[in-house]
């Protein structure tokens, strides 16, 4: 049962993770038209 | 059927129609139409993910599949969808970049593609296949949604197919914004009604625990006079799979259903790439607490109904449990949970389905035709109403080649579109005879694997077309920057900006082209 929550898990751990990075680099990019804004999780 | 039915249903009709009606004053453009005019907040975004995402095939599959081989549906089923929602906000990000999007999928591969061809026949290829994969789709909701009605409230199959009609006209017709808007309503009644029936079961078990030692203990059939389960099987994490096969299973729900073209459209409709990775991230989030129930529903129906009555299939498990476990009023909300499901799904492959047809079937094979928003929208609502009532009409007595074509759709779409969608999004290099090789190899291939038997098809089909694409792209020459520019640079060139307003002004704004101002309306970020 906690092997299968673990798989389960994983992938929303993964998602966040990626989200979080992409996110980071949008705002490295500093484009606004991409969405940059100063806070990694905000967007205008 | 109880008149707690009646209400609950009325309440919901109510509710949709007026979301509905309050959604088209939203539709000034195509674009609004196509993709809600590439504006939309993380609230609806999120909502009409996560209603997309749920079918009626979900909300019965998942407890169905709990309820035949344990947690390793978890793993196999659950983890590998939530894997291919992860990995959606590196496509969308991508997507969402250009300064003028594409309004459909078609769209996007013409504009990565062929931006120079006055008609696109890469376009129109991927136009055939959507509609004729969507149909069957919007086809299999509605036949799936008429069972599941008329098993529960005993209404008449042909009756509730119809009423499903209009359910879907209602929110389909207002395009984009009305699927988004009533998606979002339905997204929370589909959390609301599966809550109702998760408290109802482990009210009825005495709670997670002894649903769990339950689990662990029992030998019961799938069905009454069936195998015999070996003890403890249900909570192994390989189930009665093995991990060899469970991880194929999982790596094939993980793969394929990221470049599902109707998720590339959502990836078009936020308002800049940021909004288009939260959307995915918070989705992912938001379908927790659903995918916590639907494994609660499963398993504890388990403990409710060891055995199904002879010939009686896994996906009525919850429809069954709730009859006979819960009071009439949750019994009805977790009508509407499933009704929510279907409407949300079905209202979105059929707004794909009418949007191929119509701007990239018909008005791509006229190019030099005018046209104006007012009519197009107009015409746009023909089609989605006219496929509507062919999807429901075809599902009065469903042909069985439609059902088994389905088995079909997600693997020939995820082998299709695969390596065009991501080697277009991530290497500059992709170019159009790689796109072609592609597209053709990878479906030609799935089709065969799938009549040949083998046993899985998908990574065939996939494995082929990344072949025939390096092979086209290295013996061709690169292509020129106007078809990539959009999706790896924050500015474009002149040629570039010109080519993509070209395109969009060929679509809907020719009347309107010379006015920048006008024809960037509804694009701008």
């Amino acid at each position: 049962m906690w092997i299968a929550l673990m798989f389960w898990g994983t992938s929303v751990a993964f998602c966040i993770g990626v989200s979080a990075c992409l996110c980071a680099r949008i705002e490295k990019s500093g484009v606004r038209r991409w969405g940059a804004t100063g806070k990694l999780f905000r967007y205008e | 059927m109880s008149i707690s039915y009646f209400v609950v249903f009325g309440a919901y009709l109510l509710f949709l129609a007026w979301t509905c009606i309050a959604s088209i004053r939203q539709v000034e453009s195509l674009s609004d139409f196509t993709t809600g005019g590439h504006r939309m907040g993380l609230l609806l975004g999120v909502g009409t993910s996560v209603a997309t995402w749920v079918s009626v095939a979900s909300v019965m599959g998942v407890p169905g599949y709990l309820y035949r081989t344990g947690v390793a549906a978890i793993i196999g089923w659950v983890a590998g969808w939530f894997l291919a929602t992860a990995v959606m906000p590196i496509l969308a990000q991508r997507v969402r970049r250009p300064e003028l999007p594409a309004r459909t999928f078609p769209e996007f591969i013409r504009m990565r593609y062929e931006p120079f061809q006055r008609v696109s026949v890469l376009q129109l290829i991927v136009a055939v296949l959507m509609l004729v994969g969507y149909f069957i789709f919007c086809h299999l909701q509605v036949v799936g949604f008429g069972i599941v009605f008329n098993t529960i409230t005993g209404v008449p199959y042909e009756y509730a197919i119809f009423a499903f009609l209009a359910l879907l006209a209602l929110t389909s017709l207002g395009g984009f914004w009305s699927v988004a808007a009533t998606d979002t309503l339905n997204a929370v009644l589909i959390l609301v009604g599966l809550a109702f029936g998760t408290g109802s079961i482990l009210y009825a078990t005495g709670g997670i625990g002894p649903i769990l030692d339950t689990v662990a203990q029992t030998t019961a059939p799938i069905n009454v006079g069936g195998e015999p389960l070996e003890p403890g099987i249900l909570l192994s994490p390989a189930g009665t799979f093995g991990w060899s096969v469970l991880i194929g299973i999982f790596m094939s729900n993980a793969v394929g259903a990221s470049v599902a073209p109707h998720w590339i459209n959502r990836f078009m409709a936020p308002k800049n790439s940021k909004a288009a990775v939260l959307q995915m991230m918070w989705t992912v989030v938001a379908l927790i607490p659903i995918f916590v129930c639907l494994i609660i529903i499963g398993l504890g129906a388990k403990a409710l109904l060891p055995s199904l009555p002879d010939g009686k299939t896994t996906d009525y498990i919850m429809p069954l449990i709730v009859q006979q476990h819960a009071p009439a009023f949750v019994g009805a909300m977790t009508l509407i949970a499933l009704l929510a499901a279907a409407v949300s799904t079905a209202n979105s492959m059929l707004l794909n389905c009418g949007t191929s047809l119509y701007y990239d079937i018909y008005r791509s094979c006229f190019p030099e035709r005018k046209f104006d928003d007012r009519s197009a929208t107009r015409q746009l609502r023909i089609a989605v109403l006219v496929l509507g009532v062919l999807s429901v009409l075809s599902a009065i007595k469903p042909p069985l080649l439609l059902a088994m074509g389905f088995t079909y759709v997600y693997g020939a779409f995820g082998a299709a579109f695969m390596w065009p969608v991501w080697l277009g999004l991530f290497w500059r290099r992709m170019n159009r005879t790689g796109a072609y090789a592609g597209v053709v190899i990878g479906m030609i291939a799935y089709v065969a694997a799938k009549s040949l038997d083998a046993s899985n098809p998908f990574v065939v089909g996939a494995g082929l077309s990344l072949v025939a694409t390096l092979v086209g792209v290295f013996l061709t020459p690169a292509p020129p920057k106007e078809a990539y520019e959009a999706y790896f640079e924050p500015e474009v060139s002149p040629s570039t900006r010109a080519v993509a307003l070209r395109i969009r002004r060929e679509s809907d704004e020719v009347q309107v082209a010379d006015s920048p101002a006008v024809e960037l309306k509804g694009a701008s970020a």
